[in-house]
């Protein structure tokens, strides 16, 4: 059994033509592999500190 | 595959050979991302539409960088009539690079066809257009309807203006329009989960199975489906199906049809069959007219033939009456033997003998037998000179009393009997010359002169000639 409103909820605004350069621009583009080199660089940088707190 | 860090290529190892970063996570990644791509190429292979967008978004979620899972995408989403996401993975794919890469393709594929990407702007404004009307109630779905329609017959591959216009038929009760909606749909994008509910839910009202509330289905003792629900204290009892007389419905369509063949039979066939009668009679009364004149041709000539061969006839018939008499008998043989018998009888004067004689026509002395021929000629021999005198005299007396066609008919025997009778000649041409043929006289005169040059009558010729003035 479905309910209308709640499916009629489902349906987007589909993107124009018009629009298009905006959703270039407004696109998410962040993927694991940023998130992994964030986290790897940060991992490091906590890493050397803690390093240097401890020989300190 | 290179280092994430300082971009050397890795190795199977699980660090970077070149900067010693730990690269286990990353390959992880990159492996998950490869095999979420596979993922979705398999299902767009198999019009799984829907699970390769998810697939396809996964790997990118994974590696950005993935163009080939990129660019897949934006195909996927084109596929489904969804042009302008589909432009913009193509465009953040041709960004992430700029050569060798078949998003380029696409893209000038789309922007070459300016009018199709006119048809395909003017199906998203419509398809939004419809979803306002949507979620403005109840009173605008018609028209959202309408609207869904001509994006449909725009863009038939709008997945998404599909399952609306479904979902609205749906709510409108119309399930045969929605089941053959959703049938179209589920043929682009077989893997679409809401395609296949809607689908569920439109043949469960189509073949009367679970019904809106308030509404149940019934089985009754006859096996006959009905519908029953309460409407305020009255219970409605509606059949599902009504019972069809098959055999009458059988009988009423081979009536039918058999109608309508002989109407078509009648206003088609039947013309038709005239004209090919009516212009083979036309050729017909053209041959016959033809045979026609060709007889009256024939009958006209007969006619002439006949008309000839009456006349032959009329004058075999003239000419055998000249031969015989009116009872039958040869006058000719009897014109020969009366000349005979007067010239036999001394009673009977020799001009009785020559107008026997006279009697015979020239025309039968040419066929006649010799013995007849023989007779005739010594007959007018036997009397020649005795005739010849005798016209003489009459033709010389009837001169004198001026009547010149006696004279001339007389003078003319007389010569003919005696020509050596220059007299009867010269008063022969004298007659002619009184009675005013004076060519004739001339000529008379002209044949005594030649004949008698030496006589007397010449003398008076030649005088008579100068007078005419020859």
């Amino acid at each position: 059994m479905i309910i209308f409103e709640e499916e009629l909820k489902k349906f987007n605004r589909s993107l124009e033509i018009a629009d298009t350069e905006d959703a270039v621009y407004s696109e998410d583009l962040t993927d694991m592999m940023d998130i992994f080199i964030n986290l790897a660089n940060h991992y490091d940088e906590t890493v050397i500190d803690t390093t240097v707190e401890n020989n300190e | 595959m290179e280092c994430f860090n300082c971009g050397f290529p890795l190795s199977e190892l699980g660090y970077c050979t070149s900067c010693g970063a730990d690269v286990r996570k990353y390959k992880k990644i990159m492996y998950t991302a490869n095999r979420l791509y596979n993922d979705g190429l398999d299902r767009a292979g198999v019009r799984d539409l829907s699970g390769a967008v998810r697939s396809l978004r996964g790997a990118l979620r994974c590696n950005k960088n993935h163009i080939e899972a990129r660019n897949l995408l934006g195909l996927v989403y084109y596929e489904m009539g969804e042009a302008v996401a589909a432009f913009v993975e193509w465009v953040i794919s041709k960004n992430i690079r700029p050569e060798k890469n078949l998003a380029d393709e696409y893209i000038n594929m789309v922007q070459s066809d300016k009018g199709r990407l006119e048809t395909i702007g003017a199906t998203l404004k419509k398809y939004n257009v419809a979803l306002e009307l949507c979620n403005q109630g109840d009173r605008s779905y018609d028209l959202a309807i309408i609207q869904l329609k001509k994006v449909l017959s725009l863009n038939p591959k709008f997945v998404k203006a599909r399952k609306l216009l479904a979902l609205l038929y749906l709510q409108k009760g119309e399930w045969d329009k929605a089941k053959k909606g959703l049938e179209a749909c589920r043929a682009i994008d077989c893997g679409d989960v809401d395609t296949l509910r809607y689908l569920q839910e439109a043949e469960i009202g189509f073949y009367g199975g679970d019904l809106p509330e308030g509404r149940k289905k019934k089985i009754t003792k006859d096996n006959e489906a009905s519908v029953i629900w309460n409407n305020g204290n009255e219970t409605i009892i509606q059949p599902l199906r009504k019972k069809e007389n098959i055999g009458l419905t059988v009988f009423l369509q081979i009536g039918l049809g058999i109608l309508v063949g002989a109407l078509v039979g009648y206003f088609l066939l039947v013309p038709a069959r005239e004209t090919a009668v009516r212009s083979e009679s036309n050729a017909k009364q053209v041959e016959l007219g033809e045979q026609i004149d060709s007889k009256n041709a024939e009958i006209s000539d007969l006619n002439s033939r006949i008309r000839e061969l009456e006349q032959n006839i009329a004058d075999q018939r003239s000419e055998l009456e000249d031969y015989t008499g009116a009872n039958g008998v040869l006058t000719a043989n009897d014109h020969l033997q009366a000349a005979a018998y007067a010239y036999l009888d001394k009673e009977q004067s020799v001009m009785t003998v020559e107008q026997y004689l006279g009697m015979i026509p020239e025309t039968y002395l040419e066929n006649a037998s010799p013995e007849f021929q023989e007779l005739y000629t010594y007959l007018k021999t036997e009397i020649g000179d005795s005739v010849a005198e005798s016209y003489y005299e009459s033709g010389l007396a009837a001169y004198r009393q001026q009547d010149y066609a006696v004279a001339i008919a007389d003078l003319e025997k007389a010569v003919l009997y005696d020509p050596s009778n220059d007299d009867a000649l010269y008063y022969l041409g004298v007659s002619y010359y009184d009675s005013g043929n004076v060519s004739t006289a001339a000529e008379k005169f002209n044949q005594l002169i030649s004949v008698f040059p030496e006589s007397a009558q010449a003398d008076k010729a030649r005088q008579r000639l100068e007078e005419i003035g020859e």
